[in-house]
């Protein structure tokens, strides 16, 4: 079992790192092997709760984005600017750390509540998307804000299945094209880091955040996140960082309790043990201490990686990276979407730079994954 | 709060999840119909043959055989044919009198 708990440490953490990677990659590899079900069982668990801390490194320091964690981009980007890259980690690193504490102690009630109202969840999603739309339309610039939801929900439902390029496209692709022009700009980075204590309050947000995400099906952290990102206004910086590391993590931690529950898999590595699970107390029991130990150790390997990449950022020259950094999206999205892919990479590159030189709020561009969703739910009622 | 804090937090939690590890024993240990049967409540995992199926829904009972031979009590629909080969992980509970297996899961292993 400990063989099975720290491989999945290992891939998780290597699926966090490189983008474009994904813990269902790793999980649909390992369910064909000739392994017995604990083994599996506490690899997935270990490998999709390693990830959800160590995600955060690429799209902080380099600027990739991925599905779970783009919302991420801007505000650590901003503290990148301001030296402060590796305080952005950290505090997404707390965010998960006390998303781990705080879900565990509320989670004799999580499990009382979704086992009362499981029935009346499909009727709540669809009203909170449609508000969701109309706050985005109706901030500053109106009009511009309705075109881009137009074009990007658009998008979205052109280009099914292809998020992965549409994120790297809004948020990747286009802030870093847009950020060429700041030849061999190098921002000096500060290994200080120093926070309140009271931002565990903005990691309570967050795990609301991720137990909606982990209850309601076809909701992602990127959705939630972006939910909470309209009242963004509200949350400094720092503090909707904590808020983002707490969704993640609490996302993939309820998930299990709600597959355990419900038979609901709501990410493709527990879908994985859709077949398999033996629902009994002793799984859910050590389930749970997986769960918490792989979290704690990630947390833990996140602080570390953060620090390694940090000192070696200095011999980096930020100019020749970017442009590497395009390259390598661009291939990713090739070898994992194919030529749809960088078809819809290209488009939505372009609405994203249009957002960029408008200075429209990006959100607007979440359309293209509430869109979709909404539709989802006005044919299941149909 | 600073990162050696937060580190020393993950430090500590992490050594008592360690702990609660160490406690772990495989649930569904391979073991024998007759092993399984001499005490009650005790679970194991069972490969044996289908001998014959009494109800297949809306939930399935059947004779496993693996030299020894017991009835089987699964809560849901399962479709089996005389001589499948299963796994079966059981748990061994006194039904009327008789010592029999209720499956968590079954398996089909042909």
């Amino acid at each position: 079992m400990m063989i099975g708990v720290l491989l999945g440490i290992i891939f998780g953490a290597i699926a966090g790192l490189i983008p474009g990677l994904h813990i269902n990659n790793f999980a649909l590899i390992f369910q064909n092997l000739p392994v017995d079900f604990d083994f599996l069982l506490f690899f997935i668990l270990s490998l999709g709760i390693t990830q959800t801390f160590l995600d955060f490194i690429p799209s902080i320091f380099l600027g990739i984005p991925a599905n779970e964690t783009y919302e991420s981009l801007l505000p650590g980007h901003r503290l990148f600017i301001a030296g402060q890259g590796y305080k952005a980690i950290i505090l997404t690193v707390f965010g998960g750390v006390f998303a781990l504490i705080i879900s565990c102690l509320i989670l004799p009630f999580f499990i009382l509540f979704i086992q009362t109202y499981k029935y009346s969840f499909p009727l709540i999603i669809p009203l909170l998307l449609i508000f969701t739309l109309v706050i985005l339309i109706f901030k500053k610039n109106t009009l511009l804000n309705f075109f881009v939801v137009l074009f990007a929900g658009y998008q979205g439902l052109i280009f099914p299945d292809q998020i992965f390029p549409l994120i790297c496209g809004y948020f990747g692709l286009a802030s870093i094209i847009y950020s060429l022009n700041e030849k061999n700009k190098f921002y000096p980075q500060s290994y200080f880091c120093d926070f309140n204590f009271t931002y565990i309050k903005f990691s309570l947000i967050g795990v609301v955040g991720g137990l909606i995400v982990a209850i309601f099906p076809a909701i992602g952290s990127n959705i939630a996140a972006s939910i909470i990102r309209i009242f963004s206004n509200a949350f400094k910086t720092e503090e909707y960082l904590v808020i983002l590391g707490a969704i993640n993590t609490a996302n993939f931690f309820f998930s299990f309790f709600v597959f355990y529950y419900l038979e609901k898999a709501r990410n493709g590595a527990i879908l994985v043990l859709m077949d398999k699970l033996i629902f009994t107390e002793n799984y859910l029991f050590f389930g749970l201490i997986v769960l918490l130990f792989s979290g704690f150790v990630a947390a833990l390997l996140t602080i570390l990686i953060a620090k390694i990449f940090l000192t070696n950022l200095k011999k980096i020259n930020i100019y020749k990276l970017s442009k590497l950094i395009i390259l390598f999206m661009v291939i990713l999205v090739f070898l994992f979407n194919g030529f749809i892919g960088l078809i819809t990479l290209f488009f939505s590159t372009i609405l994203g730079l249009f957002t960029l030189s408008k200075n429209i709020n990006r959100s607007c561009l979440m359309a293209s994954l509430i869109i979709p969703v909404l539709f989802y739910y006005i044919f299941l009622f149909i | 709060m600073d990162d050696k804090l937060l580190a020393k937090i993950c430090l500590v939690f992490l050594l008592i999840n360690l702990f609660f590890l160490f406690f772990y024993e495989t649930e569904f240990k391979k073991l024998s119909i007759s092993t399984l049967l001499l005490n009650e409540n005790s679970k194991g995992l069972v490969f044996g043959r289908v001998d014959y199926v009494i109800k297949s829904t809306p939930v399935t009972i059947f004779i496993l055989n693996d030299g020894n031979k017991s009835k089987v009590f699964y809560p849901s629909t399962f479709i089996l044919k005389k001589n499948d080969f299963v796994k079966v992980f059981a748990k061994s509970e006194k039904y009327a009198d008789e010592m029999e297996l209720f499956a968590y899961k079954i398996v089909l292993d042909n």
